[in-house]
């Protein structure tokens, strides 16, 4: 207990002791110093405490680094400020306050029930986190790594294992291949005697297959020889000769045919020969009347030409020629241009040029355009009559010269003078068709006496020709070349196999071929072989057989040759080196044990820590219990002061106490009267203040605690308050500016007084 | 018939362990002679150093003891890695005087392997070689009709054991293949300390574990292997425990986070060794505490405790305990131990790893750390 607390230089108290006996009250009005006095209790409770925090920082922004206050007696040691100010002061109103921040007295108690802070919910929780097999917790992922090292490191050791047994069956597999490879030699062997025998019994057929080719080919070869010989002896007779005889035949026929024709010739010449003679009569008649007419328009035509020469002027006489109008032309608008020229001298130059134009217009009119006048065309037309006149009277016809104009008139007199001349041509011509017509007859019966010449001769060479070929017809010479022909074919036929036996046989021909096949037929006979019908069959099975076995024997050669690649493969991993093989081995046999005891003692751990979590949450458990103890003593005390409070409490939490008001309604804490909330503060926090204490000597220090309550129920918490401290013996200490309260106190016998100056 | 004691790392050495290791020679030499053997296998790291075979002294000792051995019986003893160490390139075995031991097999060669035979078996020795890999070249007369081949050599091989043995890797590893290709019956192997058999290759291979405890860990009673040829077959094998080898002992010990020891574990402790003469003892405390420093007190209390039942060697292993502060005036980590306490397994029982396991996780959980 403290007994007086020495106050050297604190605050405004400077010097000041304090007397304080185990139930004090500390009157005074307000700045009177009741904090002062307040604070400096606190920092001789926890003068053993840490000093950290804002509880001491405000201390000293109070008072100074430099304040000094001790106390006397044997002062109650509290080791935290903060759980002091929650659990072991008490001030005026505080529960409202506390009810709206959710209780912070209230968790300080929780956590001084589980002693410093430390929660068994919160440790088992830890704990069985750490004993969570989820993929999420660090453990769990190491022990996951683990668990695949450890896999990888046996999937090593398999493969190790592997590498040295092979190595080591090595051995094993050698033996047995050697084994394997005597057994197949020992069957080769066997194969290549079967196969032997084989091939001398197919050679045996096949001697029979010779014979009886030999005896074919020397069968083959005297045929050939037979039909060589008759072919000699028909070799003269081939059809293409008969065809000499047949041309023959054909000169015949032509000669005759040409005869004929010629005859016929002959006498088409007479006819025209006659008709020739028949036309020469009436063309010289002809003759005669053209010559006459052609005498009388030779003598007519210079007169007609007369008056045509008048019809042409100037140009017709002078004979000019057409170009020369042009020269005219020119010649004018020369001396024209050349008037004009000289003009700008003399106008000579105009007379000039007037007369060059007017001499090129006259030119042109005069030479090259008469104009005939009526009088002339009549003097025409009569001297016209006057012609007519002429050509009628010597016994021709007006008509046939009459024409509209002298022009026309002019050109009917040049076709008779004309005339003449056509007539005697024809009849010249007629002359000469007659003569050739006579000679060309001549001619005609020359050439068919010759062709009856070469006719007679034809028939006499035919005659001769089939006299000479021995037959006495030509059918019976073609059939001779027939049969030439078909010996020939066949020849042909045979040409190939007797060259390919003759180059086989190296013999130069058929006879000789003949006598070696013969002379080898009659060897092979005297070789005991004979002729017999299924030999192909035979050689045909033996083949096969052949054939069979030797595939075997390819069969049994190839598996000797993998059999030795096997050995071989075998011998070189037989003497391979093992390689550290043994010592890699022997690491990862090490390396998994060690994971394995690795992942072991992660088991372990979990275990240890899911054991060590159940232990937790049965303290959790008792704690519960323990709670729920407290809550009963706090209704106990309750009770002194509010008899029919009927206080119930669900948890440390403040919305959970409930209790009944004065009218016997069961409310929440927060909406009772302040008095009441008060009462039970006073009650919650005495148990819970003891309950944290247990057994050590306590302090409580009240500031103004009982403003709200009213004289009666202050009467009652006061009892309360003398029923704690003789039940505990702690010490009290309250601070109030209320008058009524210290009178109260006074009456206490043990209550000591300690009045503060304003 | 013929009777045969496979023993093998025997270590001897001319340290503190001199007189450890000559007495269980002369158990095994003892065992020898009771047994009527007619062959003794020494299957290598008979020494634990060439240093130590130099050592005449040792040698001397040695050929003392085999005077013991009965007349009838061959000691036939390979060397192992062990006699290579400090074995310089000239240095050769054969031109030690090992007296009634015969030296098998010189490691200076490839094989260099000798045979020795009787009509029931002929007895194949192989040095140790660090590669056994070329063991298809090696000249071996055919194995005899009727005859049991027992294949005498020293090396790793992960198909027996595979443990986590430190000294494994610093020997050759023998092919798992050899066995069959030799055609043994019978493998006795030297050079893994812990006792294991399986069958290989047609061959029983058999680790018959080291002699003596010579490192920690070696747990179980020490032993050799008697077994019997008869008609070419080899008869069921038997064990020879070497009771002078002493045992390796480990116990837990479980601390509290005030340093404090239950009484009870204590004892617990205390009754399993009764005479722990020639045990090797280690003791792991496990747990979290408080105040490492009342830790080391502790730990010297129980070396005190411990140490006066006079065991050969005493460890005290306090690594894995780890300091937390806090945790002692934790009354929820009181309340866990108390609740923990009341669930403890007999001491030995196959649940106490587990058990230990909770204590840890929960103290460590509490104390804020994560296992």
């Amino acid at each position: 207990m403290i007994q007086k607390l020495i106050l050297e230089d604190y605050g405004k108290f400077k010097g000041r002791e304090f007397e304080l006996g185990p139930f004090t009250v500390v009157y005074g009005p307000n700045e009177a110093g009741k904090t002062t006095l307040f604070d400096a209790l606190f920092e001789a409770a926890c003068a053993g405490a840490p000093r950290r925090g804002q509880v001491w920082g405000r201390l000293a922004a109070r008072y100074g680094e430099g304040r000094k206050a001790r106390a006397s007696g044997d002062v109650q040691q509290f080791g935290d400020a903060v759980e002091f100010l929650e659990l072991f002061s008490i001030r005026a109103g505080q529960i409202s306050v506390d009810a709206e921040k959710g209780g912070s007295w209230a968790e300080a108690a929780k956590n001084s029930l589980y002693r410093h802070g430390y929660n068994p919910a919160e440790i088992a929780e830890k704990l069985e986190k750490r004993a969570s097999t989820s993929n999420a917790t660090r453990h769990q992922k190491n022990l996951n790594r683990l668990n695949s090292d450890l896999a990888g490191a046996r999937e090593q050791i398999a493969q190790l294992r592997g590498q040295e047994a092979a190595v080591a069956g090595a051995r094993e597999g050698l033996l047995r291949v050697e084994a394997e490879l005597a057994a197949l030699e020992v069957r080769k062997a066997g194969i290549e005697a079967e196969l032997a025998a084989a091939d001398g019994l197919l050679e045996g057929h096949k001697k029979v297959r010779a014979l009886h080719q030999a005896a074919r080919d020397r069968d083959f070869t005297a045929g050939v020889i037979q039909a060589e010989n008759k072919l000699a002896e028909l070799a003269a007779y081939k059809t293409e000769a008969v065809k000499e005889y047949d041309l023959l035949l054909e000169k015949i026929a032509e000669a005759g045919r040409g005869a004929a024709e010629l005859g016929g010739t002959i006498n088409a010449a007479l006819d025209t020969i006659e008709k020739l003679e028949t036309e020469s009569c009436s063309l010289l008649e002809s003759q005669r009347a053209a010559r006459r007419a052609s005498e009388t328009a030779q003598k007519l035509l210079p007169e007609v030409s007369s008056i045509s020469s008048f019809r042409h002027g100037l140009f017709a006489v002078l004979r000019l020629p057409p170009g020369l109008r042009y020269g005219i032309w020119a010649f004018g608008a020369a001396g024209a241009a050349l008037g004009l020229y000289l003009a700008r001298q003399t106008h000579l130059g105009y007379a000039l040029t007037v007369f060059f134009a007017a001499a090129a217009f006259a030119f042109d009119r005069y030479l090259y355009r008469p104009k005939d006048s009526p009088a002339d065309l009549a003097a025409e037309r009569r001297r016209l009559e006057t012609v007519y006149d002429q050509w009628v009277r010597r016994g021709f016809e007006r008509a046939e010269i009459e024409r509209p104009s002298v022009t026309e008139v002019m050109e009917a007199m040049m076709n008779f003078k004309s005339m003449a001349v056509s007539w005697d041509m024809a009849v010249e011509n007629n002359r000469k068709d007659g003569l050739a017509a006579r000679a060309a007859v001549k001619a005609l019966e020359d050439k068919s006496i010759a062709l009856a010449e070469e006719r007679e001769n034809c028939a006499l060479a035919a005659q001769e020709w089939l006299m000479r070929a021995g037959c006495a017809s030509r059918d019976e010479y073609l059939l001779k070349a027939n049969q030439y022909k078909t010996l020939d074919g066949e020849a042909a036929k045979y040409a190939g196999r007797v060259q390919e036996l003759l180059a086989l046989e190296s013999c130069s021909s058929t006879a000789a071929l003949l006598a070696l096949l013969d002379s080898r037929v009659k060897e092979l006979e005297a070789a005991g072989v004979r002729a017999r019908p299924d030999y192909e069959r035979d050689i045909a099975a033996g083949e096969s057989k052949v054939k069979e076995l030797a595939a075997a024997l390819q069969a049994e050669e190839a598996a000797l040759t993998a059999k030795k690649i096997e050995r071989e493969n075998l011998t070189a991993t037989f003497n391979k080196d093992l390689a550290k093989i043994p010592e890699s081995l022997n690491i990862f046999r090490r390396k998994e044990y060690d994971l394995e005891q690795e992942i072991a003692a992660d088991a372990l751990a979990r275990a240890g820590a899911e054991l060590a979590a159940a232990v937790y949450r049965e303290i959790e458990a008792d704690s519960s219990r323990k709670f729920a103890g407290l809550a009963r003593e706090v209704g106990a005390m309750l009770a002194r002061v509010l008899p029919a409070s009927d206080l119930q409490i669900g948890s440390l939490a403040l919305e959970s106490v409930t209790l009944k008001d004065a009218g016997g309604a069961m409310r929440a804490l927060d909406q009772l009267s302040s008095g009441t909330r008060d009462c039970f503060m006073l009650a919650a926090r005495l148990t819970l203040a003891a309950a944290a204490r247990a057994a050590a000597p306590g302090l409580l220090l009240l500031d103004d605690p009982f403003s709200a309550l009213d004289e009666g129920r202050r009467a009652a918490a006061l009892d309360l308050l003398k029923y704690f401290r003789q039940e505990t013996g702690w010490q009290l200490i309250i601070f109030t500016k209320d008058r009524a309260l210290l009178a109260a106190v006074s009456k206490d016998p043990q209550a000591v007084c300690c009045s503060l100056e304003a | 018939m013929l009777r045969v004691i496979h023993a093998s790392d025997l270590h001897l050495n001319t340290g503190a362990d001199k007189q450890y290791g000559l007495e269980v020679l002369r158990e095994l030499i003892g065992l020898a002679n009771s047994r009527q053997a007619d062959f003794l296998l020494l299957a290598g790291d008979l020494f634990d150093s060439f240093r130590d075979l130099k050592d005449n002294a040792l040698l001397a000792a040695v050929r003392l003891e085999l005077q013991a051995l009965r007349k009838d019986c061959r000691a036939l003893y390979i060397p192992g890695n062990h006699e290579d160490l400090g074995r310089g390139h000239k240095d050769k075995l054969s031109n030690f005087n090992f007296g009634r031991l015969e030296l098998m097999a010189d490691a200076a060669s490839s094989f260099g392997g000798k045979t020795a035979e009787t009509p029931d078996a002929e007895f194949v020795c192989v040095p140790h070689a660090a590669d056994y890999s070329g063991y298809r070249g090696w000249k071996l007369p055919a194995k005899t009709p009727g005859r049991a081949r027992v294949l005498l050599m020293h090396g790793a091989n992960s198909a027996v054991y595979r443990g986590p043995d430190q000294e494994e890797q610093l020997a050759g590893v023998i092919p798992d293949s050899l066995f069959a290709w030799l055609e043994a019956d019978y493998a006795a192997l030297g050079h893994v300390h812990a006792a294991r058999e399986t069958l290989i290759g047609g061959a029983l291979a058999v680790y018959c574990g080291s002699a003596r405890v010579w490192r920690k860990w070696e747990e179980g009673p020490r032993k050799a292997v008697y077994f019997e040829i008869d008609g070419g077959k080899i008869g069921p094998r038997q064990d020879l425990t070497l009771g002078s080898a002493g045992e390796f002992r480990f116990f837990t010990l479980p601390v509290n986070p005030d340093s404090s020891i239950a009484p009870a574990a204590m004892q617990a402790l205390l009754d399993k060794c009764p005479a722990p003469y020639k045990d090797y003892l280690v003791v792991k405390f496990s747990g979290l505490v408080e105040d490492a420093n009342a830790l080391a007190e502790v730990k010297k209390v129980v070396e005190t405790v411990i140490g006066a039942k006079n065991p050969r060697r005493l460890e005290v292993l306090s690594d894995d305990v780890e300091s937390c502060g806090g945790l002692a005036e934790n009354a929820l980590a009181r309340q866990f131990l108390e609740k923990l306490d009341a669930r403890r397994p007999p001491e030995g029982s196959p649940g106490m790893p587990l058990w230990l396991a909770a204590r840890r996780q929960g103290l460590a959980a509490l104390a804020g750390g994560q296992d």
